[in-house]
């Protein structure tokens, strides 16, 4: 009686809960299913376990095709699906199938064993890979699983995907990706056209930004803290001006030494951040575990979409101002040559603070929401510092513009290639795709050809 | 178990007792614990995260040593020579600061080393280890592939391969009643190990693998591996990963995916990641589980830890490690040398067939004696292998639960290959 009330929970209970189920006392069970080629239970299989000395249980697969056969103790045991028991004109799914040696380990084990069709049996060298063509059988198998585990699983209509489907969604991924280092690039590609400067610590002025966030939305609304937050990025862009970069540069110092105090710059910002914030991944507080709706063939949670508004928003702004305002004008100015624009009246000292600031305040901006859509952590910035370098060198040295469009080519690169390579080499491709750029156009996409020497 | 860890916290409480009543004397007695005491001391040197991305494991292990460090001075040192401070060095998940403390370690004249915590880092200076003849334990390496790597003798460790870990994970995916499973790991010695000996083991039990790939875990963007996931369409995902791995959770669970879907390892398991992944309600991975080698579920070492370091939170691998430290003491005791040379030879046998023994105090006066020692450590039977590895490991399956409080569910034996 307790027996059987056991094993009708367990049976329940194996499939519905994310737990192993319960230890049973000894030794475990074994608790397998039957199926058949159209994934439906087959009764009356014969199931004997034995080990080394002997036959330890047996039981015969129940109506639901289920069997169980409890075990004295942890060990190797053999479990053998009797043939002669098989329904007429079905085989193991594969040669061999009928014999199986199992790791019992005092707990519940599940065991599933699958008849198909005799011919559609498999040997047993071309199905072990997962990769063999298993056709309805597996079938059988997926949906058999989806079934007793209950569950509404990854929402096929909405996961699934041809390679057009793919493609597109990768697409619209590498945009908000593109977008994001676009923002944190703007600022090192200004900075570098107005002071020359290769500023190696930009990354972890993204990383102060997002932290700035983070940590200040625990007092108040997120909106606010990211606000705060790309203020004191500026702050911090226009303090290292004021008294780092102004003053070496008063000095006659070179550039090839404030390149190297910039690295000295980042590495003492970044672990600074280390033992401040500590070395763990947080996420943002606000616009969390999104439930994710879809349009067309592309899925995405509403912060994804805000992101890529705001994202534009932003750019679309910066764009206007140094096409069309007093300051910006001044920029593009500096940037095209300070000597000239220096004679021709523009206060070169106040552009390049306010160019300063702007940088540290995208760079925050940036690493704001980089942390909404990834995660926040002391080496955010740093392991999108090559990116943004790709991204200004692709786009064109010293020019906004080109900032974006690289920025832009970088993400997207970076993650439409994941439909053909491994995800791993996914910034190697976004680089690769910088050199061949770079070997056919060396001044970048949006660059202009300087006469050398 | 118990009665041994009875024992051993008995002998470990009296020999620290008489160790300080010594001390409080005039140390006379302290040097006078076996035959020796000419020699040199024995150096250790201990390679651990102290930055960088495992940086969350670096306490325990460092605070473990420490420890371990401690009571076999409290009972006399090795060969009547207390062990002098540890010679540390930061791996920082960055091969070339790891080599770099390797040399340093080296050059101060270590016979052996502790760590490093991640296999990466132990592949980047293991060769010059075993140029240099010193001994090398790690507490935490789980990667295969150095079961077979040619070691000369000198590398050993006292964490599980993954060999034994993977298929646990694999049933306990498997037994919840999953049949279809996508792998995504990062892409390093550890994560490679352990999803291959995962799918070898799925795959065994009947399950179809339907994605097993890498990914860099320095990547800025998980987004596309996310996708290579979800377009696989698998009912579970497995993520052999270390604490990048939230960022390719939260947005499984975007897409849909419940948590009861997702398993890990011992890389990401944190009692924090709840409030990781959601500050305000850490309940949303409520049934996100998966397996580790099992750590302190031991009482009287779990306490003299705390006792040891009070602020530790974390104490993942402590027990391994401390048996690191302790089995290369026991072995110098064997071999009545602290030359590396000599007490390699020893760190096999100390652990295996002989009278078992459980504290350094209690194994070392057996060893005076002239009895064959059986050590069972902190964190298990240890009895290495040939291989200088447990053949054998207690796996635990943990699981956070709606509060995304985590426990043990579970814990398996998990086998003799």
């Amino acid at each position: 009686m307790r027996k059987r009330l056991v094993t009708v929970l367990l049976a329940v209970a194996a499939a519905l809960l994310a737990a192993p189920a319960a230890l049973a006392d000894g030794g475990g069970a074994f608790q397998g299913t039957v199926e058949g080629p159209g994934e439906e239970p087959v009764e009356g299989v014969e199931v004997v376990v034995s080990d080394g000395s002997g036959e330890v249980g047996r039981d015969t697969s129940d109506s639901a095709g289920e069997w169980r056969v409890e075990l004295p103790e942890p060990g190797r045991y053999t479990i053998s699906f009797q043939t002669e028991s098989f329904p007429e004109g079905l085989v193991p799914r594969e040669a061999g199938d009928e014999e199986a040696q199992r790791q019992a380990r005092g707990n519940e084990q599940r065991v599933v064993f699958f008849l198909v069709e005799e011919g559609q049996q498999q040997t047993g060298e071309d199905a072990a890979p997962s990769a063999s063509p298993t056709g309805g059988a597996d079938e059988g198998e997926d949906e058999a699983a989806d079934g007793t585990a209950g569950e509404v699983l990854g929402d096929p209509e909405q996961t699934g995907g041809t390679f057009g489907q793919r493609a597109v969604q990768l697409l619209v991924l590498g945009v908000l990706y593109g977008l994001i280092i676009a923002i944190t690039a703007i600022g090192l590609s200004l900075i570098f056209g107005t002071t020359r400067l290769i500023n190696f610590a930009h990354g972890d002025m993204v990383t102060l930004g997002a932290i700035l966030a983070l940590v200040l939305s625990a007092f108040m609304p997120f909106w606010a803290a990211a606000l705060l937050a790309v203020a004191g990025g500026a702050l911090f862009g226009g303090a290292t001006e004021t008294f780092l970069w102004r003053p070496l540069r008063r000095r006659g110092v070179a550039l090839i030494q404030m390149f190297i105090i910039s690295i000295g710059l980042s590495l003492f910002v970044r672990y600074l951040i280390n033992v401040l914030f500590g070395p763990n991944r947080e996420r943002m507080r606000a616009y969390q575990l999104q439930e994710s709706f879809q349009i067309g063939p592309v899925s995405l949670t509403p912060r994804d979409v805000w992101l890529i508004g705001l994202s534009v928003l932003v750019l679309v702004a910066v764009g206007l101002m140094l096409q069309f305002t007093r300051i910006g004008k001044a920029m593009r100015a500096v940037s095209d040559n300070r000597d000239l624009a220096r004679s021709s009246g523009i206060d070169v000292d106040r552009v390049t603070l306010v160019v300063w600031m702007l940088g540290g305040a995208l760079a925050a901006l940036g690493g704001i929401f980089y942390g909404l859509s990834q995660s926040v952590h002391w080496q955010v910035g740093f392991h999108l510092l090559l990116l943004m370098f790709a991204a200004v060198i692709l786009g064109g040295l010293g020019t906004a513009y080109g900032a974006m469009v690289g920025g832009l080519v970088v993400g997207i690169v970076a993650q439409v290639s994941t439909l053909w390579f491994p995800a791993e080499l996914q910034n190697a491709w976004a680089l690769g795709i910088m050199i061949i750029v770079l070997l056919v156009r060396p001044q970048g996409i949006l660059g202009r050809a300087e006469r050398v020497g | 178990m118990l009665r041994t860890r009875a024992l051993r916290f008995a002998a470990v409480t009296a020999a620290a007792s008489l160790a300080l009543a010594a001390c409080g004397g005039d140390g006379g007695e302290g040097a006078g614990g076996t035959d020796g005491g000419e020699g040199e001391p024995l150096i250790i040197g201990a390679i651990f995260p102290e930055t960088g991305d495992l940086s969350h494991l670096g306490p325990p292990q460092i605070e473990a040593a420490e420890y371990a460090v401690q009571e076999i001075n409290a009972a006399g040192g090795v060969l009547g020579q207390e062990i002098p401070t540890l010679l540390r060095g930061d791996e920082a998940n960055d091969p070339a600061r790891a080599g770099e403390a390797a040399d340093r370690i080296l050059a101060d004249g270590a016979d052996a080393i502790i760590g490093a915590a991640s296999t990466g880092m132990t592949m980047s200076f293991i060769d010059r280890v075993i140029d240099a003849e010193v001994v090398q334990c790690s507490g935490s390496n789980t990667a295969p592939n150095l079961t077979t790597y040619e070691d000369n003798g000198f590398y050993f460790r006292t964490a599980p391969s993954d060999a034994l870990q993977g298929p646990v994970l694999a049933e306990t995916v498997f037994n919840d009643g999953h049949s279809t499973v996508a792998i995504a790991f990062r892409a390093d010695d550890y994560g490679q190990g352990l999803a291959d000996a995962t799918a070898a083991g799925l795959e065994e039990l009947g399950a179809e693998v339907v994605m097993n790939e890498g990914y860099d875990p320095n990547s800025a963007n998980f987004d596309a591996v996310v996708n290579q996931i979800t377009n696989a369409e698998p009912d579970a995902v497995v993520l052999p990963s270390f604490e990048e791995g939230v960022q390719i959770l939260t947005p499984l669970l975007e897409a849909g995916y419940t948590p009861d879907q997702i398993y890990s390892a011992d890389g990401m398991r944190s009692e924090t990641m709840g409030e990781t992944v959601d500050p305000d309600d850490p309940g949303v991975i409520g049934g996100f589980s998966g397996t580790a080698p099992a750590s302190v579920e031991n009482e009287e070492f779990d306490s003299g830890l705390r006792e040891f370091a009070p602020e530790l939170e974390v104490f993942q691998y402590a027990p391994q490690v401390f048996d690191c430290v302790t089995i290369v003491a026991l072995a110098a005791e064997a071999a009545g040398s602290t030359s590396a040379a000599d007490f390699s030879q020893e760190m096999v046998n100390v652990t295996r067939e002989g009278e078992a023994c459980s504290s350094f105090a209690e194994c070392r006066d057996l060893l005076a004696d002239g009895t064959d020692i059986n050590y069972e450590g902190a964190s298990g039977p240890v009895d290495f292998t040939d291989a200088g590895e447990p053949g054998t490991a207690r796996i635990e399956i943990w699981e956070h639960d709606d509060e995304g409080v985590q426990s043990v569910v579970d814990t398996v034996d998990a086998g003799p290959l």
